[in-house]
């Protein structure tokens, strides 16, 4: 966690469109690193395979998040929140 | 949509007729047979209410552009609490739609770059934005090995800071999968040119979901996955052509089909509750004399004559305000 250096919130808003947050953090709430291993569970496979195995993760977590829940809103469908 | 009982789930999505953002989810709709809520922004049908932005400005006690946001978590004040909402957030971004375009950026490059792609106002006053690289991180959280610089500049500051703010709204349950830990890992543990262009994120989509993915989509320009890359640049073009007819003659003669939103340039130029609100709030702001390189009233002119296309400017203008009047921003 870094804080900033200097605090300028109009020029910040103005710049950005948002003031910045006082700390900076990612957006999941696990430890980023703990999950990265460069690629090892994967290397040795092919293209076509590492597809197979991100559509059995897709799978899994949509399953896992989709249980018990009886009704769902799904958005935004296709909206982007601001120019990328 | 495919995992679950469709019965159960309600699209939502919003835009004016003629966008992609409007007309795309009819077509999903149609062929899913899942139901659909679809927003009309246009000023006549999307009540603003000056009153409401305040409020939500206030509940959200942090400065960002009211306006977009607001629409976002307006979304669940209509269908309450019964229901779960789903998000994609973070989905793009995970599987390489931001990654630069060298990966070997150093950390001062990739803030210069960060700068550069996000300049919402697009203002160029260097003597006024001088301090602004001061302001970010004066060194990364990472190394570039595990995630390049650009994109936790991108995850940290404009997705945690700003977007998950704008779009969640704290009352309400969201699923978001793209925040699940294997699914993060898995796209962050791809090598570049897999993320690169999503290449293999795209793959997935069609293979697991042929039948939603041979729809068109905004973001492969009014193609589908499946479309060669011919019709990616026909369709890539034809956007094209559409603004530059839109920009050459200064209105629109067509919808510009990549309209985030509302046509907000259009709807500024007409009497209704959102100019109204942008109108009264940037001559407040005028007022306070705290952003004295910017004339409001030359602004607000120029935009009505169609000298210039300035609603994102005005309108951050007026969401400055708003934040000020809400305590967000202390003078």
């Amino acid at each position: 966690m870094i804080l900033i250096n200097k605090m300028n919130k109009i020029n910040q808003f103005l710049y950005f469109g948002y003031t910045l947050d006082n700390s900076f953090n990612f957006p999941w709430d696990f430890n980023l690193v703990d999950y990265i291993d460069d690629f090892c569970y994967l290397k040795n496979l092919s293209y076509n395979d590492i597809v197979n195995e991100g559509c059995k993760v897709f799978k899994d977590v949509f399953q896992d998040l989709g249980r018990d829940i009886k009704k769902a809103i799904l958005y935004p469908l296709v909206v982007v929140l601001t120019p990328d | 949509m495919e995992n679950f009982n469709s019965k159960n789930i309600h699209l939502v999505s919003y835009g004016i007729p003629g966008s992609l953002d409007f007309e795309i989810p009819k077509k999903i709709s149609k062929i899913t047979g899942v139901k659909h809520e679809l927003i009309n922004l246009s000023p006549d049908k999307f009540e603003w209410s000056y009153d409401l932005l305040y409020n939500f400005a206030i509940k959200k006690n942090k400065a960002i552009v009211i306006f977009e946001s607001y629409i976002n978590n307006y979304i669940p004040l209509i269908f309450g609490k019964d229901f779960v909402y789903w998000s994609g957030f973070m989905g793009d971004p995970i599987s390489g739609s931001h990654l630069p375009e060298k990966i070997n950026l150093s950390y001062e490059e990739s803030v210069n770059l960060f700068i550069k792609n996000n300049n919402y106002s697009k203002i160029k006053n260097k003597e006024i934005f001088f301090d602004i690289k001061k302001e970010l991180p004066s060194e990364p959280l990472l190394s570039n090995n595990i995630l390049t610089y650009y994109e936790q500049l991108d995850f940290i500051i404009r997705q945690n800071g700003y977007l998950r703010r704008a779009i969640f709204n704290e009352d309400f349950i969201y699923k978001t999968p793209f925040l699940q830990p294997r699914l993060v890992s898995f796209f962050l543990n791809l090598p570049y040119v897999y993320r690169k262009g999503q290449t293999l994120y795209k793959d997935i989509l069609k293979k697991m979901y042929p039948r939603l993915f041979s729809i068109k989509t905004k973001t492969n320009f009014n193609t589908s996955l499946f479309d060669s890359s011919l019709c990616f640049y026909y369709g890539k073009n034809k956007i094209r052509t559409i603004n530059f007819l839109n920009n050459f003659f200064k209105k629109n003669i067509f919808i510009p089909p990549m309209l985030n939103y509302s046509n907000f340039d259009e709807d500024l130029r007409n009497d209704n509750n959102l100019s109204n609100i942008v109108f009264r709030n940037i001559n407040d702001l005028e007022k306070r004399k705290i952003v004295n390189f910017i004339d409001t009233n030359i602004l607000w002119k120029n935009h009505q004559q169609r000298k210039e296309s300035l609603s994102s400017l005005l309108m951050l203008l007026a969401s400055l305000e708003i934040n000020i009047k809400a305590g967000n921003i202390k003078l």
